[in-house]
């Protein structure tokens, strides 16, 4: 982005006085201040991240060994739909909510989010969709099990009476969802600070404006797939059975419609993370900005003709065989560009390797090694043998794990001092970040193997062949698992103690952000700086 | 208790005959080897493009460290390059997608099959019906559960074996038409490169030529509920002669199990043929025991229509419930089957009503 | 007339994923936002024609 000169308006010291948080518990229920909303987001966020990843461990603990050990093969699909669900819709998605609400004004110079009564109802609707969707845990019958996908019938017909807590369950999240887009498409077309064109606008908020729009795209087609479950369950229609004139196929068109975009909706926020902690700590500019800005718009558009490269099985037409190929194909290239230019952002650069630099070059080397298995994927005729094996867990897992998770984490280490106003501990950060490097490529890499050597996925018990590298797998996840106990230590030192951050944190660091003290002050900007 | 200990065991007992394969399996079908060859081409496709990226980054990585004193030039933009390393990719992906055309469009060419097998996922196991002859069967997961909850020691198959294979000429060219009866399935055999959707209320259509007789296995690939990891597939390719003989033996068992419905049982030898049909058929959901899974499914133990009209128990088994998960086992179960599993489930579990039901007064 | 074109352009480099600093700045400072939405929806509906295209000679050529 460009070169941003700032004249700092004189922040009053009395104007912090007046403003500041009110007192006690009143302040997170009723609070429209960004900061405080964004941080909901992130703690709740981080609470479902160890929800989900307790799941993932009695997943990989029951596939430690061939034989059933632990676990009902009932509840182990309850675990790995709940994983599923709880990752995508309650770990990812609000903490990179949590971020753009922090961020997205402080970047952008505005006072605040343009709708901040909005944005408190937007996050506190979101701990009761996933109370909700946790206590069909307790059910009779149990919580959903037919895989955070939900195919019809198996999630129509022959689900547990908790869907419908479910389909409640999705319909608030995206409720949820859908205002807090409103409300990030608002703040950066209205509130920007004279002279912030949108043309300087730093990635992370160019991704996020992008990622806003296909938000609003999607949602309402996830609600509206989940409503015709809903009214086939119980108001005796058949969008999705075929002795009712329906077709089980639909639900995976209408599903994929909108779970394709919702795979962009997960990794666009990471490319702008990315792009903005390169140029920090490559003390060089972002190669390409104008590319990376035109790419990820042209990925959104394109996120939405490429939806049944997940359904080559289903039987499709040859004719849609081929097009799904050829346009899944074709989307990988502006996926490629954008790597080829962070790689391009390094080179003859200053490099210096603080931990959300190391985070960074982890997520451009996993998520870049994910990418080309999706690459492989795209291939129609292989797909045969990859498709629903091992092979897709170990792909999704690396774009979402050393991909979106590790960018919210370095997101995290790059911002803290900012929120908190403490420097990092680098050692922590350090062995956090090396223990999750390691973990989750134990963790993920042998899936291939086992995937290619014909594993399905989701099943709780396995062949024997397929047995050392499960072990290994569990092993890893393990290592993983605990080893976000230090970065959760971390933070919450990073709170309490710590040598005091400069406003500047990082000497590579521009952008506005930069220019306030750290700790933020409760309001920031409510003079607009002027941006020349 | 005993779960900890069968649990300390199987952790020290590690499996014997666990392997390294990291790779796909090349196939038995010309099909299958040029699948094979699509993806070991992609896949050097990609390790070659990984090399190139990640070998400038680490040069980068190592040779423009701060600490090695290296100051960060100004340039931040170059649309030749850019153009360049785009074009060249999209290129590569395009001459990628003609061969994979080609060998979809193979896949897609199920005319001319000298035999055709309907095959039907059902909620756990596989139901493979001959359209041009008389045979028709389902096939069950074959481990026993004992090998399941480690109180066993676990076979080289476990898991992927069946008590009837599906059975197919070698060298002729076999079409499969795939459907289901209750949830979405799908039939994988990696050897084969054929995997099927199965969808209740459609049929799919898929085909393998083999060339060569053996065992090959594989499982179901879409998530159908609890027992997705236990409804194997295996295939048995004979020699053209030797398929001639199966099917002469599958005719000749048809009609000596014709003879045996008009056969008068004794109460033990239904109770302990029933015993071999609940385990195969019912134990998955009502469980060995007899108790069900509350809330997902009913226990047989004291239930009403295990202690009630036997007429009613009878006919759910025959007909199902519709809306649940009971479904019809009028096609699956002979009629010895049914007379046997409505006696056992009579007489056995915790149940004690004395009755039985012969054979030959069950009516498909 | 020209800003379409400039737009339709700018698109097509967006697909290509490479687009240069001063095109950015010259559509950023003289291009109106819905010319660029409907440039983007125009394109993509004439990708999917191309590729569709692109299928079908792919099939031909095949048999």
């Amino acid at each position: 982005m460009a070169t941003v000169d700032v004249d700092l308006p004189h922040v009053k010291e009395e104007d912090q006085h007046h403003h500041g948080p009110a007192k006690g518990l009143g302040r997170w229920l009723y609070t429209t201040n960004h900061k405080d909303i964004g941080s909901m987001y992130l703690i709740f966020s981080l609470c479902m991240f160890m929800i989900g990843g307790i799941m993932a461990l009695i997943i990989r603990a029951e596939l430690f060994q061939p034989g059933l050990q632990l676990v009902e093969p009932n509840f182990f699909n309850q675990m790995t739909t709940m994983h599923g669900l709880i990752m995508v819709f309650g770990a990812v998605m609000p903490a990179f909510v949590g971020l753009a609400n922090w961020m997205i004004p402080m970047q952008v110079g505005a006072p605040d989010m343009a709708l901040p009564r909005m944005n408190n109802w937007s996050f506190w609707i979101l701990p009761f969709a996933f109370l909700i969707l946790l206590s069909s845990l307790f059910m009779p019958g149990g919580a959903p099990n037919f895989g955070w996908t939900f195919y019809a019938p198996l999630s129509t017909t022959y689900a547990p009476e908790s869907v419908t807590f479910f389909i409640f369950g999705v319909h608030i999240m995206g409720a949820s969802s859908i205002m807090g887009a409103i409300n990030i498409i608002a703040t950066i077309l209205n509130m920007r600070a004279p002279g912030m064109t949108l043309l300087r606008m730093p990635l992370f908020v160019w991704t996020w404006l992008i990622t806003a729009f296909l938000l609003i795209a999607v949602m309402p087609v996830l609600a509206g797939v989940v409503t015709m479950m809903l009214m086939d369950i119980h108001f005796g229609t058949s969008f999705f059975n075929a002795a009712g004139g329906g077709d089980p196929v639909l639900f995976q068109h209408v599903f994929w419609f909108f779970g394709h975009p919702e795979v962009y909706i997960m990794i666009l926020p990471a490319f702008g993370i990315i792009s903005e902690i390169i140029p920090t700590f490559a003390r060089k500019r972002l190669f390409g900005y104008a590319s990376m800005v035109y790419a990820v718009a042209s990925i959104a558009l394109l996120s939405f003709v490429v939806w049944a490269h997940h359904m080559f099985t289903v039987g499709m037409p040859l004719v849609g065989e081929v097009f799904f190929m050829f346009a899944t194909m074709l989307i990988a290239v502006p996926t490629g560009v954008k790597v080829f230019n962070w790689v391009a952002t390094m080179f003859r650069g200053s490099l210096t390797f603080e931990t959300p630099m190391l985070f960074a070059l982890a997520f451009v080397v996993l998520f870049t090694i994910g990418g080309f298995s999706g690459l492989m994927l795209a291939i129609a005729p292989a797909d045969f043998q990859y498709h629903d094996t091992y092979f897709v867990v170990a792909h999704f897992h690396y774009v979402l794990v050393p991909g979106a998770i590790f960018s919210i984490m370095a997101a995290t280490y790059y911002w803290l001092p900012k929120w908190t106003g403490h420097q990092l501990n680098e050692t922590m950060g350090k062995i956090h970040f090396w223990l999750s490097f390691v973990g989750v490529n134990i963790t993920f890499f042998p899936m291939h193997f086992v995937g290619l050597a014909g594993m399905p996925r989701r099943i709780p018990d396995y062949a024997l062949q397929f047995a050392d590298f499960n072990s290994m797998a569990s092993v890893g996840a393990f290592i993983f698992g605990f080893s976000q106990l230090v970065f959760i230590y971390n933070v919450i030192q990073n709170v309490r103690v710590g040598e005091k951050a400069t406003a500047q944190v990082w000497e590579g660091a521009q952008g506005l952000e930069w220019t306030v003290p750290s700790p933020a002050p409760y309001h920031t900007f409510s003079t607009p700086p002027k941006v020349d | 208790m005993t779960k900890a200990i069968t649990l300390a065991i199987s952790l020290i007992a590690a499996p014997a005959s666990a392997d390294w394969q990291i790779n796909m399996n090349q196939g038995v079908t010309a099909l299958s080897r040029e699948i094979f060859d699509l993806h070991m081409l992609i896949f050097w496709i990609c390790v070659v493009i990984g090399v190139a990226v990640f070998g400038v980054m680490f040069y980068s990585i190592f040779k423009f460290r701060k600490s090695k004193g290296a100051v960060a030039e100004h340039w931040h933009e170059n649309t030749t390059v850019e153009v360049v390393w785009t074009v060249i990719p999209s290129i590569i992906l395009i001459a990628m997608a003609i061969p994979a055309t080609a060998t979809l469009m193979d896949m897609y060419d199920t005319s001319e099959a000298d035999v055709e097998i309907q095959v039907t996922g059902h909620q756990w196991k596989w139901r493979y019906q001959y359209l041009d002859e008389d045979i028709d069967f389902f096939s069950n997961l074959a481990t026993s559960r004992q090998e399941i909850t480690n109180e066993a020691a676990k076979n080289p198959n476990y898991l992927l074996e069946v008590d009837n294979p599906l059975v197919i000429p070698a060298n002729k060219k076999v079409r499969f038409l795939i459907t289901a009866n209750d949830v979405i399935h799908s039939w994988w055999v990696p050897h084969f490169a054929v995997k099927k959707d199965a969808i209740p209320g459609f049929i799919n259509e898929s085909w393998v030529k083999v060339e060569e007789p053996g065992v090959y296995r594989g499982q179901c690939t879409e998530l159908c509920g609890k027992d997705h990891g236990f409804m194997p597939i295996v295939v048995e390719v004979k020699s053209e002669a030797d398929y001639q003989q199966w099917v002469s033996d599958q005719r000749a068992m048809k009609l000596a199990m014709a003879g045996e419905a008009s056969k008068e049982f004794s109460m033990n030898e239904l109770v302990a043929k029933g015993e071999g049909v609940y385990n195969t058929a019912c134990a998955g959901c009502h469980q060995p025991n007899g108790q069900g899974i509350p809330g997902a499914f009913p226990a047989i133990t004291g239930s009403t229509i295990a202690t009630g009209a036997i007429d009613t128990h009878v006919d759910i088994i025959i007909n199902g419930k519709s809306g649940t998960a009971m479904q019809a086992f009028r096609e699956q179960l002979s009629a010895v089957d049914i007379a046997a599993v409505v006696t056992y489930q009579r007489n056995a579990l915790g149940n004690s009503v004395g009755d039985l039901v012969q054979p030959n007064t069950i009516k498909n | 007339m020209k800003i379409w074109v400039l737009a339709i352009c700018s698109v097509m480099a967006s697909f290509l994923g490479v687009q240069s600093n001063a095109n950015r700045e010259r559509d950023f400072e003289h291009g109106r936002f819905s010319v660029f939405v409907v440039a983007g929806l125009l394109m993509t509906l004439i990708f999917l024609l191309s590729v569709y295209g692109l299928v079908q000679l792919a099939m031909m050529y095949v048999q």
